[in-house]
């Protein structure tokens, strides 16, 4: 039974996974995370960490997707700036190099352990009066330090969001108030995958990129 | 109760439970910190304007000038692991935690009067900046893999909102964005990383893991893919963070866009704090593991070093030439800690205090630049040397101690750094550093010659005979260089504003300008301090030859 | 189901079994009767006499629905996205039921040689099992309204997300009260602890913001604005007939009936009875239903009295007066406990 429970669970991850990736509409890649994420809790819960595997839906798939869900529903797929050739023969390359690598640390270690029984299982592991334990003797400090990071994520989300009501003190000039966007094509990572040329290219058939990508528009910053 | 299963746990949880002990003597630095910043937050909420931006700059500093005492009151004292093995403090931390202060209270200087503040709130402002140098304070004094991370958050999150803090201004907005995508993916990939080395050897604690490493070389661990790759992982996590090339391409768009104060604080603290945990990381926790990660890093630091020196030349802003600087910058760092000797730690740290020295005046300056000319070109620089002679001997002094050249503390810095290479076996590398700094002269001096050699009105004249790399289609169109178009627009209808420019800047940015300026010929001639202040972080280390 | 199976393994698997069939059984059939019980008491507020016509009383008037409903032809807007239209009013009706499962009905019993719990489960994460259900439930409503490509619906579905977010913080946080005073996350073990006093005495600011939210959670009036039918026809169910329409209605009362049983167990002392009465065992689950009627119709009364809150009095009333509150309540509640 639990084979069955793992493998399903497994399966759906993986696919979740896959999903977000791969899948264009950006709802749809909102809602195969949400499937990995309560996936994974079904693994968690697989491996008794009953607290963990809560945790994971009440907080991501409960509380932090369906902020993607909204802010995705509400703002919608912007159109798809794709990427420069360099990028697009190099991005894959690295991606695939870095999954090499990764599942031969991952597979290696853990079919190694393949045919053995996991940890043992204590009476109370995974529950919340243990993490509550934890959190209270080993990792007090951490714990803490947490605490700050959400208040400091509080106070960056009001300071960004908030109505603003001008500055207190003199009027703003005129520069301040102008959009003024990077152009297009521009920028380190720009210059880092090597745009420079189709800049080039632009400005001797258009005579500049300006004409081509309205500043301002979605995706004139340096997508290119 | 009845007989449920779980009545065992339940009774257990009742039980009482003892707490670790808290040493607060060796927590006060980070505490201090924490209770300032949430004071600074609390009065930041007062009516009172002149409260808000008056009061709550002084009590930042006062909070500060706090963890500063705290810090020199726990120097040199026998290091300690605290509160349940979260921190050791010991003399590398400290001096990290001092040059993160510095540099916060240098930046608190820059934005007295900046707009930033006013935007974010005043008392919001101060408070994340507090935070993040509380950040920096973990971070450095982190001995576990939950609370690096942790501390690493805590550094960078208020950045994020801090570079945005000018949000009308869309660059500041940019800056932040990027900021925090490309942040995020280097913390994502460290705790990648942490969590493949929790898995290798079962332990978080940096001691634990280095028993582990250790008590297994020769075999075991050391050819661990899982290790291995985690390692690999905490590298690239880490680079991100230090803007090592080459996971550096945020830096100088994200040091264009933030408000110049956040941008002098970034350079310096967030730099001293992520090499000092690079050091205690890697000469201390995987110390065991020297000969696996020792190649990658140098070789990180030679692409870094190249890299950003070449990347410098072409730049026409200067705080992207700064960006780009720190790149290079941060690839000397690197190399003492290649090596992993005790000589490397010190000189890697020597180089910290040099560059922070260096960097705070000229940062000083671009903040006076833009407050007079609106923009942090390096045309507007032309004439500065007449109109406020004391800055541009500052800007001056700054970019030739960043070039190395003798007299400075960044010269001694060098030469540190190229002694402990050689003495470690990284000749090649001292090379490169070489090279690299050879190049640098290319656009340092270009500064220097943009402050004191151009006249008032022949400012396009330094534009077009910038640098080797900036040729004519780089003059034609100044974007190319990222230069924004704003700076355009400002150095194109800045001409009529010179001449009402003020003669001297305000007095606080004189004061940092003056100060740091100076400490960087003091310590050029004198460097004795210095050195004695270092060798204490290199001692701290254990296990190091 | 192996993973929550070990948690009461004293009981063999098959009767895990039985008793998921029993409650799925009982509740269902309790509901229908639920709507009716709903329609005559709002008629009688509102001074008329509600369904009277179908069986005695009107009693067999769910059962003329559930024809009706069943017989609509399924249709769904040209603009809608298929499987999602489908699967919405599926995870909201498969979540509501799942929180069942979780209800205490009585203590462990002894019948015919087996011990057996009256309750479906009992994990050692007690109410967060609920809320990361209520968290998957969200998906229904959101999907829903966004699957059904109208703007009613979505505008619906927006208001349920940031409701259900905002309320959810402070029902959390009302409840920790009470488990910090239980010191047990067990739902058995929370009703066990209240034998001396039931704790909407002592958690009286915790109970009420319990229910407060509960309101909003569930939807219901006066925090409606999801569904609210002048502004949005009919909310995220807009486009839904027929059976997608009873899933979802449905699921709210299902949504009530979890959210009753809750507070039942939380604060009124589950299957207990004041004055020191000890019934023997198989009354317990009749008195934990009595509780639970005794809520449902508060939540009927309320919707029959209070009138709809604005969007933003909603929000600021969340954020501004029940988070601080239950904040402090919290506060307070570990500073007594402590000392």
């Amino acid at each position: 039974m639990s084979v069955v429970m793992f493998f399903l669970a497994a399966g759906a991850a993986i696919i979740g996974a896959i999903g977000v990736v791969t899948l264009r509409n950006p709802l749809y890649s909102v809602l195969a995370l949400v499937c990995h994420l309560v996936a994974l809790a079904a693994l968690f819960l697989l491996l008794r960490a009953e607290f963990v595997a809560a945790a994971q839906v009440v907080v991501y798939a409960g509380a932090v997707m369906v902020l993607y869900v909204f802010v995705v529903a509400y703002v919608g797929g912007g159109e798809e700036v794709s990427a420069g050739s360099t990028l697009r023969i190099l991005g894959p390359l690295f991606a695939l190099a870095l999954a090499v690598e990764l599942f031969i640390a991952l597979l290696g270690s853990a079919l190694s352990g393949i045919h053995r029984y996991g940890a043992p299982y204590k009476l109370g592991f995974g529950t919340p009066e243990q993490i509550g334990r934890l959190f209270l003797t080993d990792y007090l400090f951490p714990f803490e330090v947490a605490s700050l990071l959400l208040l400091v994520a509080a106070i960056g989300a009001v300071v960004l969001a908030r109505r603003r009501r001008g500055l207190e003190e003199g009027a703003l000039e005129l520069k301040d108030l102008l959009a003024m966007p990077r152009p297009a094509y521009t920028g380190t990572i720009a210059e880092g995958v090597g745009v420079r040329r189709v800049r080039e290219q632009l400005e001797q058939a258009h005579g500049g990129v300006t004409e081509v990508v309205p500043a301002g528009a979605p995706g004139s910053e340096e997508q290119s | 109760m009845n007989a449920h299963p779980y009545a065992m746990s339940f009774l257990l949880a009742t039980a009482h439970i003892h707490g670790p002990h808290i040493s607060w003597a060796e927590l006060s630095p980070i505490a201090v910190l924490g209770v300032g910043a949430l004071v600074v937050l609390l009065v930041g909420l007062a009516s009172s304007q002149m409260v808000r931006a008056r009061l709550v700059p002084t009590l930042t500093l006062v909070a500060i000038a706090g963890a500063i005492g705290t810090e020199i009151w726990r120097f040199s004292h026998a290091p300690q692991t605290i509160v349940a093995g979260a921190l050791r403090i010991d003399d590398l931390a400290l001096i990290a935690d001092l040059v993160c202060a510095v540099a916060a209270v240098a930046a608190v200087l820059l934005a007295w009067r900046a707009r930033a503040p006013r935007e974010a709130g005043q008392g919001e402002f101060h408070s994340l900046m507090l935070f993040s140098l509380m950040g920096m304070a973990v971070l450095v004094s982190a001995q576990d893999l939950i609370t690096l991370f942790l501390g690493l958050e805590l550094l960078s999150i208020p950045l994020y909102v801090l570079c945005a803090a000018e949000y009308r201004r869309e660059g500041s907005l940019e800056a932040g964005l990027k900021y925090l995508i490309i942040g995020s993916v280097g913390s994502a990939t460290l705790v990648y990383g942490l969590a493949l080395i929790y898995g290798a050897t079962g332990q978080t604690g940096f001691g634990a893991v280095a028993h582990v490493l250790a008590s297994q070389s020769g075999g075991g661990l050391l050819g661990d893919p899982l290790l291995l790759t985690g390692i690999a992982l905490v590298i690239v996590g880490f680079a991100f963070k230090a803007s090592v090339a080459p996971f550096h391409q945020w830096t100088p768009d994200v040091y264009e866009g933030a408000p110049t104060a956040i941008t002098a604080f970034m350079a310096t603290a967030t730099k001293a704090a992520a090499i000092a945990v690079f050091l205690r990381f890697f000469d201390f926790t995987l110390t065991a593991e020297h000969v696996n990660w020792a190649p990658a890093l140098a070789a990180l630091a030679s692409v870094t070093i190249i890299v950003g020196n070449v990347g410098a030349l072409g730049q026409s802003s200067l705080k992207r030439l700064l960006g780009y600087s720190g790149v290079a910058q941060a690839g000397y760092m690197l190399t003492g800690l290649v090596v992993g000797t005790r000589l490397g730690v010190s000189a890697t740290m020597f180089y910290v205090v040099a560059y922070l020295l260096m960097n705070l005046g000229a940062f000083a300056v671009i903040v006076h630049q833009e407050r007079v000319s609106g923009s942090d070109r390096m045309a507007a620089l032309s004439g500065l040397g007449r109109r406020s002679p004391l800055l541009a001997w500052s800007l001056t002094i700054a970019m030739l101690a960043l070039a190395g050249i003798p007299g400075t503390i960044g010269f001694i810095g060098k030469v540190q750094l190229i002694h402990s290479l050689v003495n470690g076996g990284y000749g090649w590398l001292a090379i490169v550093l070489v090279v690299g700094a050879m190049i640098s002269l290319g656009y340092y001096l270009r500064v220097v010659a943009a402050i004191w050699m151009t006249p008032a009105d022949a400012r396009g004249v330094a534009v077009a005979g910038a640098g080797p790399l900036a040729g004519a289609p780089v003059a034609a169109f100044p974007p190319i260089a990222g230069g924004s178009p704003e700076a355009d627009l400002q150095a194109s209808a800045g001409g009529g504003a010179l001449g009402v420019e003020r003669l001297t800047g305000d007095p606080e940015l004189l004061l940092v300008a003056g100060v740091f300026g100076a400490l960087c010929i003091v310590f050029g001639v004198i460097p004795g301090p210095v050195f004695e202040f270092v060798a204490h972080a290199g001692a701290a280390l254990v296990g190091l030859r | 189901m192996i993973a929550f199976a070990d948690v009461n393994y004293f009981e063999p698997w098959w009767i895990q079994i039985v008793k998921a069939l029993l409650i799925f059984l009982v509740i269902f059939g309790v509901l229908p009767l639920l709507t009716v019980y709903e329609r005559k008491l709002l008629g009688r507020f509102q001074h008329r006499y509600g369904p009277n016509r179908v069986g005695p009383y009107g009693l067999m008037q769910p059962l003329a629905e559930i024809v009706k409903f069943a017989r609509k032809e399924a249709f769904r807007p040209t603009g809608s996205v298929g499987f999602l239209f489908r699967l919405a009013p599926a995870i909201s009706i498969l979540t509501a039921v799942g929180g069942l499962a979780l209800i205490p009905w009585g203590n462990v019993q002894n019948i015919l040689g087996t011990r057996i719990g009256l309750y479906g489960i009992d994990v050692s994460i007690g109410p967060l099992y609920v809320f990361a259900l209520g968290g998957i439930s969200f998906y229904g409503i959101l999907l829903g309204g966004w699957a059904s490509g109208s703007k009613y619906s979505f505008l619906g579905s927006m208001r349920a997300a940031a409701q259900l977010i905002s309320y959810e913080v402070s029902q959390g946080l009302a409840l920790v009260g009470v488990l910090i005073t239980a010191q047990t996350l067990s739902l058995t073990g929370i009703v066990n602890a209240q034998r001396g006093m039931w704790y909407f005495i002592p958690q009286i600011v915790g109970f009420l913001i319990f229910m407060v939210a509960s309101f909003a959670e569930t939807n219901r009036a006066p925090f409606d604005l999801v569904e609210a039918d002048a502004e949005l026809v009919g909310g995220y169910f807009t486009e839904y007939g027929g059976t997608g329409f009873v899933a979802y209605l449905f699921a709210e009362y299902v949504n009530m009936m979890v959210v009753s049983a809750m507070a039942a167990t939380l604060f009124l002392g589950g299957w207990l009875l004041p004055f020191g009465i000890h019934p023997p065992g198989w009354v317990d689950p009749f008195v934990v239903l009595a509780k639970m009627m005794l809520f449902m119709t508060l939540f009927i009364w309320i919707r029959a009295t209070l009138p709809r809150l604005r969007y933003d009095q909603l929000m600021s009333f969340g954020w501004k007066v029940l988070l601080p509150l239950a904040t402090l309540n919290l506060l307070v509640t570990a500073i007594i406990v402590v000392h």
